[in-house]
């Protein structure tokens, strides 16, 4: 905010030493350069394509505190990105059968997905078992490594006998040659062991509901045991070919699932799990609301300019401006980004309403009669006094203004005069913006730079190409247009004016005291992540049921195990994972997935052949024998010793396993992250987050992350931080109006937006809706509008009550593209646009109030510092409003 | 989308897919990776798929069971390594909707009781060595075995492609079935006790990728009840079970009950 400070203070100084054709040509040359370097940044653009992002993970905050946990989590996201899950379900088997092929058909046929089928399933398999099998000595379940070490190798070897004539038998992923006492296969079974609620059946994946009791008759097939609740689902599993945020690959998936389900026939039901559905839905959303607020924006501002302008001029030059605005500030976002987010578009699109300010005034100035005749001769001393405060016009433009009252102006005299008040709008609005550039969510960065840059560009826009495309108006209507809108513009000060000072002081006090009253006792804060949910609730229904039905519910919480090596991090897994698995007995968790699950450390793979070597092939040559008894042909025998021979010293390394294992189980291998590995350990059925707290805080390589407390932590502490922000804008733009002014009282028009401000959260508290950081980010802006109005104010008497008129299209304007945003479905957004609708009404009703406090300071501020020309400016630009008000 | 949906979509999908790995990884038997995955059931019959509905059905209405069977097995395991067959054989006990009972009385004993809420391991008559809740895919390897003990077709189907036919009977005084049936199922109209001398065979491969990896074809041979079963596993071991004896009845006695259900009221089997 210093740099802010400071900044203003330089502006202030060159506006001080410099006349308005310096400032003139200046912003011609900015001009020029932005336009040289938009083209330069355009042509690369082209070159490398455009990227719209459309993926709410860019909006999160970053966990800067664990650099591990936002790469653990970015991990996640890219590794499951692609994927889609689908489950449908019917009380008929028949029907969940039929609808199942139909799905699988339709997904089939699409160019856009691959199923996860049998074949692909088969050959992940066949991989991981060629890997696995290649070193079968290696592998020992608990159960026989503790059966081994405790020498119980005649039960082993019994019980390996009698399975060979079992019923069900010697069906191990290995044969009895390669694997004669079922060693390997018992460790596969339990390690990879598959879940106890999906079975194969028809070809299809059944699923239960649940992995309590099962009851099924036969006559229902396999299926009936999983027939929980009366219900069969089926899983259907499928891989987008192609990229997820592909604004083309989202357009085909929702007229592909829109044709699912509408072949859907009836009394069967269909839930989606996967990125893409969430992408494409805030895609057609962000999409929807732009088109909202850009053609209701624009058509408000085209019924606006046509009834007050009449000309069409003014609406194409002003949509001219508006179009460049927007253009520079997304090539420039895109260009320092990398991407443009769709958010950015969208809170850009509303900028329209705050972009049009310039034009407004600048119309407004150009096109109405000057009613300085009207005013007393004050009124032009005043208006002199004013600018030589300000120091901002040059001699010429000043005599400009003096010599055309009552005659029309050139284009160029009317930006000199609008030029201090739209500058220091710009400023303002800049400072405001500023300020969301200090939040660590990622997306208002760029929604922060867009505006800013947008902002910049279209005043520029005004300031330098106006005075040479704009010619002076000469219709007869326009004086009747000027008066009619005048008369609505100025109701709010008639208003106030006839309630009288005395009862507008109360009401301002009342009015505080309201809003603070409200705030203190009704005020909820939210942190809730909700806010940051973007997908429907039809969305995240069919997603909770599926996570209901796979058994998923402690998605959002996972550990985190850090070491210097990979073989120092999976035995420190194996070490936690003892103590994990007693936490697994009690309620607090129910299982729990770790690479070292599936792949022993070094140290334990050598461990485990030794163990083997010493039971079963050391002198007594246990095996040999058992072989023997059991009828093996000496080249098995031979073959087999061979194998356990060439076995020796040799190890799976996780290079070698993550080449075999599926997608899924190499996800939980983070690898190499800043030199440290990682690995992430995946929780079923948590209960007790605290019990899994206090275990990982027992190991020093061991993070517990959870994530939904995580972010509802971040957010709570970007509201605080965005509160004090919100402070520090007021503090600075105060600071700004005092070297403005140079007179506390000018602190008067800060009084307005903080006044506006409060009442909006008390509105929206009395509406129990909860206020959070949107709500927040959007009071930045009814600060930067507010200030926009009261500083516009402050301009030369003489054209007050054009201002006015401004002032109240554009508070039109910006209610109209704000008031579009709150009817947005996407929360943050419909917090954001309400915020501010709410608080450019009360901006709008409030302003007048600056000019009759004022007043009421007035005689007071001439008997402390007759001589104070500065304070006479603004004391007198008062007495003009409230004079022109009276009329 | 909040980032519990993208976390929990993130961990819904390994779980599905991890599933899918999982049971097919399980189910798998040395495999060859060089078998692509993408082969085909064909159905090696010639016999035409609408003759073959008939004949199944015709099969299905020909099984007799009675809700208690009860019989004798014998079992010949040839398993690729080994110089000699594996033989054993025992006695077997099938009832309907509770389950199979099955014994291995030699070379040594060993009995399972394949529930549909337990499996039993009795380590000596009337001796329980445990009894755990079977996990599912235990539950499916004992469902299908009862599936095909009890020749229910509608079940198997769900699991197999089944291709049947009528064998011809030796005593000459039936004709081949299999004329009789592809006559447009005109066996339906003969002699229904004639009928019931029939036997037939049943060709039955896995529909499911994963499971053909493991078992490549299950035989079976039988009249109004099972007679033989043939698994021959894809690693080229195979197991042939002889039935013989069969005994039906209407309900099992009181200690044929417990070895269902040992630890159960009085009541239950009475």
């Amino acid at each position: 905010m210093s740099v802010t400070i400071l900044s203003s203070q330089i502006i202030s100084f060159i506006r001080s030493v410099f006349i308005f054709r310096y400032q003139y040509w200046c912003c011609a040359f900015l001009l020029a350069l932005l336009c040289c370097v938009g083209a330069l940044l355009t042509s690369s653009i082209f070159r490398d394509g455009i990227k719209i992002e459309t993926s709410l993970q860019a909006l999160l905050p970053q966990d800067k505190n664990h650099k591990i946990v936002q790469l653990a989590s970015d991990k996640l996201f890219a590794a499951s990105g692609n994927k889609v899950v689908l489950l449908v379900e019917s009380d008929d088997r028949r029907l969940v059968l039929q609808a199942a092929a139909q799905v699988e058909e339709r997904l089939g046929a699409s160019p856009v997905f691959h199923l996860i089928d049998d074949t692909f399933i088969q050959h992940q398999s066949d991989v991981l078992l060629n890997t696995l099998g290649s070193q079968p000595f290696n592998f020992l379940s608990d159960d026989h490594r503790q059966q081994l070490s405790q020498g119980e190798v005649s039960v082993l070897l019994n019980d390996a006998h009698m399975a060979l004539f079992d019923l069900v038998g010697a069906d191990g992923v290995l044969p009895p040659d390669q694997d004669p006492v079922g060693l390997f296969n018992d460790w596969f079974s339990s390690a990879y062991s598959p879940p106890d609620n999906i079975l194969r059946e028809d070809g299809f994946l059944f699923v239960s509901g649940s992995s309590a009791k099962l009851v099924g008759e036969l006559s229902d097939g396999l299926s009936g045991e999983l027939k929980a609740s009366s219900t069969f689902s089926i899983l259907i599993v499928a891989e987008l070919v192609g990229d997820a945020l592909g604004t083309n690959v989202q357009d085909h998936v929702i007229q592909l699932m829109s044709g699912v389900y509408a072949a859907l026939p009836e009394g069967v039901t269909l839930s989606r799990s996967g990125m893409i559905f969430h992408a494409a839905e805030t895609a057609a959303k962000a999409k929807q609301d732009i088109m909202l607020v850009a053609i209701g924006s624009t058509i408000g501002i085209v019924v606006l300019f046509l009834f007050a302008f009449i000309s069409p001029m003014p609406l194409l030059v002003s949509l001219t401006s508006i179009f460049f605005g927007c253009a520079a500030g997304a090539i420039i976002t895109h260009s320092l980004f990398g991407e443009l987010h769709v958010f950015t578009l969208v809170f850009g699109a509303s900028l329209i309403g705050v972009a049009i300010d310039y034009s407004l005034h600048f119309f407004a100035s150009l096109y109405y009669p000057d009613t300085g005749d009207s005013l007393s001769a004050e009124g032009s001393q005043s208006a002199e006094g004013s600018l030589s405060a300000k120091g901002s016009l040059s001699a010429e433009g000043s005599q400009s203004v003096e010599d055309t009252q009552n005659t029309k102006r050139s284009a160029y005299d009317t930006v000199a005069g609008i030029f201090p008040e739209i500058s220091a709008g710009l400023l303002t609005s800049l400072v405001g913006f500023g300020c969301l550039l200090q939040s660590t969510l990622p997306g208002l960065d760029q929604i922060a730079l867009f505006s800013m840059v947008g902002l910049a560009s279209s005043w520029l826009f005004v300031v330098v190409l106006y005075p040479r495309i704009c010619g002076t108006p000469n219709s007869p209507s326009l004086a009747k247009r000027f008066r009619a809108l005048s008369i609505i513009a100025m109701a709010p000060s008639v208003f106030w004016r006839r309630l009288g000072l005395n009862r507008v002081k109360a009401i301002y006090f009342l009015l505080f005291v309201f809003a603070i009253a409200i705030l203190w006792l009704n005020i909820q804060w939210s942190n809730d992540i909700r806010s940051l949910n973007v997908s429907s609730p039809e969305l995240l229904q069919e997603e909770a049921r599926i996570r209901q039905k796979l058994q998923r519910q402690g998605a959002n919480q996972f550990f985190i195990v850090a070491a210097d090596s990979p073989e120092a991090l999976l035995r420190e897994e194996e070490v936690f994972s003892e103590a994990l698995t007693l936490l697994t007995k009690t309620p607090a968790l129910q299982a729990y997935d770790a690479v070292s699950s599936y792949l022993p450390s070094e140290q334990r793979q050598i461990d485990n052949y030794q163990l083997i070597e010493k039971t079963f092939f050391s002198d007594s040559r246990v095996m040999e024998t058992f072989m023997q008894g059991l009828g093996f042909s000496a080249k098995a025998m031979r073959e087999y010793m061979s194998a356990f021979e060439k076995g020796k010293n040799s190890v799976l390394t996780p290079e070698q396993w993550l080449k075999s294992a599926s997608p899924e189980l190499a996800m939980l291998w983070l690898g190499d992250l800043d030199g440290r590995y990682a690995s992430i350990i995946a929780l079923q059925g948590v209960s007790e987050v605290v019990a899994l707290e206090a275990l990982a805080s027992r190991f020093e390589n061991v993070l517990f992350v959870d994530k939904v407390a995580d972010i509802s932590l971040s957010l709570s502490s970007q509201r605080d931080q965005a509160g004090y922000l919100l402070a520090l804008a007021y503090f600075g733009i105060a600071c700004l109006l005092l070297l403005r002014f140079r007179r506390a009282k000018a602190l008067l028009l800060i009084v307005v937006p903080l006044l506006a401000s409060l009442l909006t959260v008390a509105v929206l508290s009395l509406l129990k809706i909860e206020i959070g950081l949107f709500h927040l980010f959007g009071l930045f802006l009814v600060l930067g509008l507010g200030m926009d109005y009261g500083i516009f104010l402050t301009g030369p008497s003489s054209e007050k009550e054009r201002v006015l008129v401004a002032v109240f299209l554009s508070a039109i304007t910006s209610c109209l593209s704000f008031g579009l945003l709150s009817l947005s479905s996407i929360p943050m957004i419909n917090a954001f646009g309400g915020t501010i609708l709410l608080g450019s009404l009360f901006n709008l009703l409030l302003v007048p109030l600056v000019s009759l406090l004022g007043e009421t300071r007035r005689e007071e501020a001439k008997e402390a510092d007759p001589g104070d020309s500065d304070s006479r400016t603004l004391d007198s630009e008062i007495s003009k409003l409230n004079s022109v008000t009276s009329q | 989308m909040n980032v519990a949906s993208v976390l929990s979509c993130t961990f819904v999908i390994v779980m599905s897919l991890s599933a899918s790995v999982f049971a097919s990884a399980s189910a798998d038997v040395n495999a060859d990776v060089n078998e692509k995955a993408n082969a085909k059931v064909v159905e090696k019959s010639n016999v035409e798929p609408n003759q073959n509905a008939l004949t199944l059905e015709k099969i299905t209405d020909q099984i007799e069971l009675k809700p208690f069977l009860r019989g004798a097995f014998r079992q010949e395991r040839t398993l690729k390594g080994f110089n000699r067959t594996l033989v054993s054989s025992g006695q077997y006990y099938f009832w309907k909707d509770h389950g199979l009972y099955w014994e291995v009385q030699k070379p040594f004993f060993r009995a399972t009781t394949f529930g549909n809420d337990l499996t039993i391991s009795w380590s000596s008559p009337g001796e329980v060595s445990s009894s755990t809740a079977p996990k599912l895919i235990q539950k499916q390897i004992s469902k299908v075995l009862i599936a095909v003990l009890g020749a229910d077709i509608e079940t198997l189907q769900r699991y197999f492609v089944a291709t049947a036919h009528y064998n011809p009977v030796a005593d000459g005084g039936e004709e081949g079935d299999k004329r009789g049936v592809t006559d447009n199922g005109e066996a339906g109209e003969r002699d229904e006790a004639s009928a019931k001398k029939l036997t037939w065979s049943m060709q039955l491969e896995p529909k499911d990728f994963a499971t053909r990896k493991a078992l490549k074809q299950l035989d079976l041979i039988g009249g109004t009840s099972i007679h033989e079963i043939r698994v021959t596993s894809s690693n080229g071991g195979i197991t042939h079970i002889q039935f013989s004896g069969p005994n039906m009845l209407e309900q099992p006695l009181k200690k044929q009950c417990e070895l269902y259900y040992p630890q159960t009221t009085e009541e239950m089997c009475q």
